[in-house]
């Protein structure tokens, strides 16, 4: 067996005696001289009033719920005109037609908003402000129509029938607090094929603020992306200070993906998979 | 009836879920309880009381809109396939029926339509319902009324019908929320590339770089089926082999035969009704797991279905989890989020007490929240029959008799009353001008205040803010008694001890700033009860790591009305190496003897964290320890241990240890080893593991 290591121990010595704080000891003190030391309860009975109100409790919300009858637990009063602390998100809805990406629809959501690390489904999208990365999530099933297969057809039709759309929506998520500091111009949104991961069972690592590019490499493989968000879509608090909607088309609020050889092949029209 | 939305699971903000949005078609006003009954039956109840989806409860914020249609019944179309079922291209609409439903959408029972499809005002119906009702959604199931066969999935939307059970959907699920592609085999060979595969896919038949190596037995042959969809031919199938949960690389899947290797013979998303394989329930909790809101930092030991093994519940936040030992391992048996039945609303200052409050062999949950409400509540959690818990009594804001809940009600598990139920000790010395305990005992359904004390017990001299409750028989009459220490309060330390009438405590011996042989109790004193000499009256361990020049741990056997020094160390237990100044003990019949032992634990004082045992002769204690690590669990600052009896035998030689991430459960009644470590999720893969 190992023995312990550091620090020294002290020494056997004769146990002191201990020392007596000031003050009664119970024999000299009544319970009554504890009376005054103790917080009370704002609201609540003192001692000799607790005893009345025993008599009173069936008037008041105590006692037994039958089972039967659930009411629910009582919230305490919280301020604040959103949920959340006043904290929220933005939904923005994302068009996809023929490989070019547009803004076409925005919602506010109450509440804060969730990082996933893990991205093992076929697609992701950031959300980025120059090198900074606003918020990412994953994309399990995108643009694909899928009809169950029917066990009582041909041969063909014992697997799905699937296709992929050439126009799709999808959803991007990304904290109020986070595009309040950022260039909306400046903000891109980009939608990437993730390859699957290498291996299974490993842990998922941390996310850094930086894109998902920088940070996972050669994973992440962008379909395209739309740089600006038009301040009409967005609430009038989340766009003070910024560029008018006008200034930030003529920067190119909807781009092309950037071609990439071998992009997408195979990808587009019908397919038996 | 007008449209509406019915939360059927309120799993916490819709940012930090995911939100799953049950939309109906073609239920009119008759037709909404058929719709309901199908959205509990078939998701609730079906795929949501199972595997991952039961596991992962708290992930998911579960919506269902109600949305009232003025015919009953869905649009159809029929078309004329002129013999080519399959090719949707020539195809002509031979029929149609209109019905004016609240969605638009048209059944056409062709596989080559995707089975039904959208009529022009479709997908902005969805959307407006979706906009006006729920905060946010990931995945809308849109539910047809018509019993015809057949779905159509894609792009975060499953659209299915009456006729669509719970296993089809959980296999769309794995379509639409998992990423992951079929494992069944149609006709045909793969020549893709392994890229352009989904996670449970692959053609690489390396053993060493294969997607899901760290699944692979070494003992298994790569690959194991070679052919066309094949199962284990590659050598003879190990007796015991699960076709589901044994992994390996199985050669067909993504609908075809051969060219490519799927994880398992059998998976969900091969044939439905299995549960997802370890590679697929793997890359789901891997996606969901930061949904979830899981950690181990609140773990409570309990033999919940009375098998004489702990079993463990889980808090985390507004849920729970249950997972029953099999005496080696932890298998998950029930999910309960936000509520359970009752309703008892879970929150993350709950707090828990375990024991047999019913006498019917099986431990019951005393849940107590004194601060997330608006007023105090207390609950008791019975078995619903179904391997969870449901609420059999609540008391708002007070039990009859105590006068008022309280923020800092401290709650005690004792058996006072000796009459085979659990029962319970409160005491509060923070909320009130006087410091109370009350008798609360178990009638099996709920609780009855048989005794309170107002100040004092009689003897005692005063009941004060900082006495501090310990529950144990130490008269050895059947009945809890306990003792009482305080250090804080008076000018010198008391430990009191009170004997349970059953009704009343009645003071046997007040020990006034000493115990003979202890050489004076001092503020610091900590107090552990345990039987340590069998005798069955429960005594007294002391330790005192804070106020003379070296720690002390004492043993005081109980006479059964005071107590008598049996030994007492002086800065070190023999085997110990020194006892240490955060020394922190807890008593447990390790050894089954009858003889409560120690466990011994200290992070703070040493180069590296030690765990011990402590183990009575009935006269003094032999100890042993490990450093550092016990087996491949790290010791830590933050690890918690809960003195337990999984393996099923005698006395409570076991522990289980967690921390945020991590679960272990140690075998202690032979030295200390680990039986199993969980990261993250308790799930027993077959082989490997998830970090």
């Amino acid at each position: 067996m190992d023995s312990k290591s550091l620090p020294t121990k002290a020494a056997h010595d004769a146990r002191h005696e201990p020392i007596l704080r000031e003050g009664l000891a119970k024999d000299e003190r009544s319970a009554e001289q504890l009376v005054g030391q103790r917080a009370h309860l704002p609201g609540k009975a003192a001692f000799d009033e607790r005893h009345a109100a025993q008599d009173d409790k069936s008037a008041t919300h105590g006692g037994e719920q039958p089972p039967h009858r659930p009411v629910d637990q009582q919230p305490p009063e919280r301020g604040g005109a959103r949920g959340g602390g006043g904290e929220y998100y933005v939904r923005l809805t994302v068009r996809v037609d023929d490989g070019v990406l547009s803004i076409v629809d925005s919602h506010t959501v109450d509440g804060p908003l969730a990082q996933t690390t893990a991205f093992h489904g076929p697609f992701a999208y950031e959300v980025t402000d120059g090198g900074r990365l606003l918020h990412a999530g994953s994309i399990p099933d995108l643009g694909m129509v899928r009809a169950f297969a029917d066990p009582e057809g041909t041969p063909e039709q014992h697997r799905h029938h699937s296709y992929q759309q050439t126009s799709y929506e999808f959803d991007v998520r990304v904290p109020a607090a986070a595009l309040r500091e950022a260039a909306l111009s400046n903000v891109a949104i980009i939608l990437h094929r993730v390859k699957a991961p290498d291996h299974i069972g490993t842990r998922a690592s941390s996310l850094a603020e930086v894109p998902l590019t920088s940070q996972r490499g050669e994973a992440f493989r962008e379909i395209g992306r739309v740089v600006g968000i038009p301040v009409h879509l967005l609430t009038p608090d989340l766009h003070r200070d910024q560029p008018t909607p006008a200034a930030e088309r003529t920067r190119g609020f909807k781009s092309r993906p950037p071609q990439r050889e071998g992009d997408r092949k195979g990808e587009d029209g019908e397919t038996s998979e | 009836m007008a449209d509406s939305v019915t939360q059927l699971r309120a799993a916490g903000p819709a940012g930090v879920k995911r939100n799953l949005v049950v939309i109906g078609d073609g239920f009119a006003a008759a037709d909404q309880s058929t719709y309901n009954n199908w959205v509990q039956s078939t998701l609730i109840d079906g795929v949501f009381k199972r595997d991952y989806f039961f596991e992962d409860a708290s992930a998911w914020n579960i919506f269902r809109i109600n949305l009232e249609s003025v015919d009953s019944g869905i649009s159809t179309r029929t078309y004329d396939e002129h013999g080519t079922p399959a090719d949707a291209s020539d195809d002509t609409i031979s029929a149609s029926t209109t019905l004016n439903t609240a969605l638009g959408m048209i059944y056409s029972g062709s596989w080559a339509h995707c089975w039904m499809e959208y009529s022009s005002g479709t997908d902005a119906a969805i959307k407006a319902a979706l906009k006006k009702w729920v905060p946010d959604s990931q995945l809308v199931l849109i539910v047809l009324n018509t019993m015809g066969f057949g779905g159509c999935g894609g792009g975060g939307r499953s659209h299915v019908t009456l006729g669509s059970d719970w296993s089809v959907i959980a296999h769309e699920f794995g379509h639409g929320l998992g990423g992951l592609a079929d494992e069944y085999c149609v006709d045909g060979a793969y020549t893709g590339t392994d890229a352009a595969l989904a996670v449970d896919l692959t053609t690489n038949t390396n053993r060493a770089t294969t997607k899901w190596h760290k699944f692979i037995a070494p003992s298994t042959p790569v690959p194991t089926g070679v052919g066309d969809c094949a199962g284990y031919n590659q050598g003879t199938r190990p007796a015991g082999w699960d076709s589901n949960q044994d992994v390996g690389l199985f050669e067909g899947g993504n609908t075809n035969k051969t060219g490519v290797y799927r994880p398992v013979e059998n998976c969900r998303m091969r044939s439905n009704s299995p549960p997802y394989c370890p590679v697929c329930y793997t890359s789901f909790k891997t996606q969901y797991d930061t949904y979830t809101g899981h950690h181990f930092r609140k773990c409570y030991a309990g033999d919940f279905n009375g098998d004489g093994r702990s079993d463990v519940l889980v808090h985390a936040g507004n849920s729970i989890q249950i997972f029953r030992s099999n005496g080696s391992q932890l298998d998950h048996v029930s999910s309960a989020v936000e509520r359970v039945p009752g309703s008892w609303q879970f929150q993350e200052n709950d707090q828990f007490f375990v024991g047999d409050f019913n006498g019917d062999g099986k431990d019951e949950v005393v849940v107590w929240n004194g601060v997330d409400w608006a007023f105090p509540y207390l609950g008791l959690l019975a078995d619903d029959g179904a391997n969870g818990l449901k609420l059999i009594a609540r008391y708002d804001g007070d039990i009859p008799g105590w006068g008022g809940f309280a923020r800092n009600d401290k709650f005690y598990v004792s058996s006072f009353s000796g009459d085979g139920k659990v029962d319970l000790l409160v005491f509060n010395g923070d909320d009130w001008s006087t410091t109370y305990v009350g008798m609360l005992r178990s009638t099996g359904t709920g609780f009855q205040m048989v005794r309170r004390f107002d100040g004092d017990i009689p003897g005692w001299g005063g009941l004060a803010r900082h006495d501090q409750l310990f529950v144990g028989d130490y008269s050895g009459n059947g009945r809890d008694d306990i003792y009482i220490f305080n250090g804080a309060d008076w000018s010198m330390s008391y430990v009191g001890m009170f004997r349970s009438t059953g009704t009343d405590l009645v003071m046997t011996a007040r020990h006034d700033g000493d115990i003979p042989g202890w050489g004076g109790l001092a503020a610091h004193d900590k107090l552990i009860v345990g039987d340590f000499n069998g005798d069955g009256k429960a005594d007294l361990f002391i330790f005192n790591g804070d106020d003379w020049s070296m720690p002390y741990l004492g043993m005081f056997h109980s006479t059964g009305t005071t107590l008598a020094m049996t030994h007492r160390y002086d800065g070190d237990v023999p085997g110990w190496g020194g006892l240490a100044r955060h020394d922190r003990f807890f008593a447990a019949d390790i050894t089954g003897d009858g003889k409560a032992d120690l466990w011994a634990w200290n992070y703070q004082d040493w180069s590296e964290e030690y765990l011990g045992r402590m183990i009575s002769n009935g006269a003094g204690l032999s100890a042993s320890f490990t450093g550092d690590w016990v087996g491949e669990w790290n010791l830590g600052g933050g690890d918690k241990f809960e003195v337990c009896d999984y393996q099923g035998f005698s006395g409570q030689p076991d522990l289980f240890v967690h921390n945020k991430d991590w679960f272990g459960m140690i075998q202690g009644r032979r030295g200390l080893t680990l039986q199993r470590i969980y990261y993250r999720w308790i799930h027993n893969y077959r082989y490997g593991r998830n970090w």
